[in-house]
Order: C-alpha cells, then sequence, then structure tokens
C-alpha cells in the first residue's frame, strides 16, 4: 500500500506525470509526505507544490494546512481553479 | 430539494433540460432562472482558437453539490441543476449551464447567479485557452474573485 498522489492541470505538466505512488510517511501528514516525495520525485518538483496558490486536497475534499495521511489515501495538488 | 449535477463531454439542449425540469416541478413553483455560459472568441487581445476544459472526476461533482447545498441554505429552492462541460471546446460552444427554480423570482433569479459566480471560484475545472501564440493556462479574475466573496456578507 502507498499514498496515491495526483497533479493537476499547470502543476501536471510541471510534475510531467498525473499520479505517483508515494510511500506513507512514518509522520503520517502532509509534510511528511512531501519530504518522501522530495526523495522520490525530487527538489525541484516538490518545491512547485508548496506554493501559495497550490490547494490540496485529501479524498477528494479541500485541507487547509496539514492534515492526517494514511495508507491507501488519495492526495492531489491543484492550481487555482477555474470553472463556470 | 431537487438537483441534478452532470459533467459530461457532449454539448446540451438548454430547450430539453429546461422543459424535463419544469415537466417534473411541483404546482407551488411559480419561477425559474436559467444561465448559459458560451466559450468566448477573444481574451485580452487574443483570438482564442479553443478552450480546453480539465476536472477532477468524484471531486469536481462534490465541489458543485457543496455550492447547491449553500444556495439552497439560503434561498427556498425547490430545485437546481447544473450542467458542466469539459474536453475541448471551440468559441461561442456551450460550456456551463444553470437552472434555478421557486416559488418566486428573486430566490430563483438571485440562487442562478450565486451558483455561477461560486462555480467560477469553488468548482473544480481548470481551463487552458489555445491562442495563435501558443497554449495557456487561465487564472480567475480578481472581478471573480470579489464576486465570490460579495456572497459571504
Amino acid at each position: 500500500m502507498a499514498i496515491k498522489v495526483r497533479f493537476f492541470a499547470a502543476l501536471r505538466e510541471q510534475v510531467g506525470r498525473d499520479v505517483v505512488e508515494v510511500r506513507a510517511p512514518t509522520s503520517g501528514d502532509i509534510a511528511g509526505l512531501l519530504a518522501n516525495m522530495r526523495e522520490q520525485l525530487g527538489e525541484a518538483v516538490v518545491a512547485g507544490l508548496t506554493a501559495p496558490n497550490v490547494r490540496v486536497a485529501l479524498n477528494r475534499e479541500f485541507v487547509n494546512g496539514d492534515c492526517a495521511v494514511r495508507d491507501g489515501d488519495e492526495v492531489a495538488f491543484m492550481p487555482p481553479i477555474t470553472g463556470g | 430539494m431537487y438537483r441534478k449535477i452532470s459533467i459530461q463531454r457532449d454539448d446540451f439542449d438548454v430547450g430539453r433540460e429546461w422543459s424535463e425540469l419544469r415537466a417534473a416541478l411541483a404546482e407551488r413553483v411559480g419561477a425559474m432562472a436559467a444561465f448559459c455560459g458560451l466559450v468566448r472568441d477573444q481574451y485580452e487581445e487574443n483570438r482564442v482558437s479553443n478552450l480546453e476544459l480539465e476536472h477532477y472526476p468524484g471531486m469536481t461533482e462534490k465541489s458543485i453539490d457543496s455550492i447547491i447545498d449553500r444556495a439552497g441554505a439560503r434561498w427556498p429552492l425547490d430545485a437546481v441543476v447544473v450542467i458542466h462541460r469539459v474536453g475541448a471546446l471551440a468559441p461561442r460552444e456551450q460550456i456551463v449551464l444553470v437552472l434555478a427554480t421557486s416559488s418566486h423570482r428573486q430566490a430563483a433569479l438571485e440562487a442562478c447567479t450565486f451558483v455561477i459566480d461560486l462555480l467560477k471560484t469553488e468548482a473544480v475545472f481548470w481551463k487552458r485557452e489555445v491562442l495563435p501564440s501558443g497554449a495557456r493556462w487561465i487564472e480567475s479574475t480578481n472581478a471573480d474573485r470579489q464576486r465570490s466573496t460579495d456572497w459571504r456578507r
């Protein structure tokens, strides 16, 4: 098991992939997940994900700040949305 | 409250959606309001050759459901319909339809405006414009963010 991490729109293009499987962090939070992603994907990729306008969703719900993540969760990194 | 949310690649028929909703309504409903958004053919100084819409299946529907919940908490509504297209769209194609119904016109009209205003800033979609000079992701405008914020008063 791992955490499924998804990227959308401009972030998907920056990362060059729409989904990656990341080892669940022992800390059990987004900060730990980002640390594991840094090892797996490189610093440059992760730097773009921590910009203030990037929103994070856990299992298809927006989260503000950090939150608990576990094996089997889906975390999405999303640039500003533009519907309508 | 009756609600319908559809995220689809295919075009929609406003007349059919309108008639189907009208047929399903209770007799007390006295007002239906509609908004239909089209793809603009001009952005700033550039002619847009195409618009591409991306969404997050599952989450996009949830985000629209939450907007409808808030409209229903604010006005006495009988029904809200939101149809939003994704994929590649050409200028003048229909992109979004909002229908809102209530006993009286003011609630239907205001709820329709509220839903489209919040779709701009809270529904999970991303738009990419294909211009003669290349493609670029659209960012929400200050005016859109302001209209969404104004509803919090």
